[in-house]
């Protein structure tokens, strides 16, 4: 309880709070997605809940191979992660996929193997396709279903970003949210993660997202 | 005659910004003869810390890098004192440039700090007395810009934090693959 109530109040601070650059910007935008929160009779969840959940987005990006990729097809129905970051992060973006990547290893394989993981550059200007592969592939080459990197003109990263009701990235997108959203099978996301969740944290979840 | 450790850290630092990196085969402490403080055995955590004056700085360690030229390195500060204590800045041999990053709270840097935001170059991080100050994911790091060579599991960076009172204290943090565990827990 303890955990999940700091992981709030730190929310309106984390989702701006995760890049890592030293170019000067403009104030922060605020934007979509501040109506974070817990219920307050608790949650089942060790992440943070949203109290209006989220319905899964949909955008068409390209992918690590360099395909199109329709999120909402591709993942309709599936447990699935979204993470909005970018491949020159030194903390919270690789710290966010080894998390996502050691909780699926813990996990049996029918659960782990039907859950799918999307991260969606902030910094298309950099990440292309090669560059997203290469990255990714820190952190998921012993798990059957591969992560899958998207990138795409920055017009179409931010209509995602608003679609996911994250925060809108800056500063060439190194400025960007910190929520890992989570989908359940119902196309819904009532939970995400902070740099403070742990992979026990996320693991301990995706059964019951998984559940429906 | 004796030398003050801050003293020897300072050479140490000019030995390591030379030599670069200490790679593995360098078990933990310090190279032979140079002493940098008394170690301090933190329970269950796989770096000892390292004292100088009042401060204890334990449970270093660097992330394997996804991006190879993208670093970050973690550690807690204790200020064992009575009186507040400034990390002034951050030395290493295996980057030409570290600072610290995204650390809440702190004082934005000078040159970058813009109202709303902590996400910059963070400045001189003070450390209140009896407080611990614990860097982790999202919570703040040592940057390491254009490090010196590829960072691997099982190398050894060493770090020199300069503090205004403690003076220099020197700690080692082993690189901990991407995908292992934190030895800190976060």
């Amino acid at each position: 309880m303890r955990r999940r109530y700091a992981a709030v109040l730190c929310a309106a601070a984390a989702v701006v709070a995760a890049g890592c650059s030293s170019s000067p910007s403009g104030p922060s935008g605020g934007g979509p997605g501040a109506s974070v929160s817990t219920p307050a009779g608790g949650s089942a969840f060790r992440g943070a809940t949203f109290v209006q959940p989220h319905p899964r987005p949909s955008f068409v990006l390209t992918d690590q191979h360099g395909q199109r990729y329709d999120f909402a097809a591709r993942t309709k129905g599936r447990p699935t992660f979204l993470f909005f970051g970018y491949t020159h992060c030194p903390d919270v973006c690789p710290t966010a996929m080894a998390d996502v990547a050691a909780a699926l290893r813990g996990l049996p394989p029918q659960l782990r193997d039907t859950v799918q993981v999307v991260f969606v550059t902030t910094d298309p200007k950099r990440d292309k396709p090669a560059t997203l592969a290469a990255w990714l592939a820190n952190f998921d080459p012993d798990l059957k279903t591969r992560f899958v990197g998207l990138t795409g003109p920055q017009a179409e990263i931010d209509a995602a970003q608003r679609g996911a009701g994250v925060v809108l990235a800056e500063d060439e997108g190194q400025t960007h949210s910190a929520q890992l959203l989570l989908y359940g099978p119902d196309d819904l996301c009532r939970v995400f993660y902070l740099a403070g969740a742990s992979p026990d944290d996320i693991a301990h979840d995706l059964p019951l997202v998984a559940k429906g | 005659m004796r030398f003050r450790p801050a003293y020897l850290a300072a050479a140490v630092a000019l030995v390591l910004g030379a030599a670069g990196l200490l790679r593995g085969a360098t078990a933990a402490g310090t190279p032979a003869g140079l002493s940098t403080g008394e170690p301090v055995g933190a329970a269950g955590a796989p770096t000892p810390g390292t004292t100088v004056g009042d401060i204890t700085v334990g449970g270093a360690y660097v992330r394997e890098p996804a991006s190879p030229d993208v670093v970050a390195a973690y550690l807690s500060i204790t200020n064992n004192g009575t009186q507040p204590d400034t990390l002034e800045s951050v030395a290493t041999g295996a980057a030409k440039k570290a600072e610290l990053h995204d650390v809440p709270g702190a004082r934005p840097g000078p040159a970058t700090g813009q109202a709303g935001t902590e996400h910059r170059a963070t400045g001189p991080l003070t450390i209140p007395p009896g407080a611990t100050v614990t860097l982790s994911p999202g919570r703040g790091h040592i940057m390491l810009e254009d490090p010196t060579g590829r960072l691997k599991p099982g190398d050894r960076v060493s770090l020199v934090l300069t503090f205004s009172l403690a003076g220099q204290v020197l700690v080692e943090a082993p690189v901990v693959a991407i995908a292992d565990p934190a030895p800190t827990g976060r």
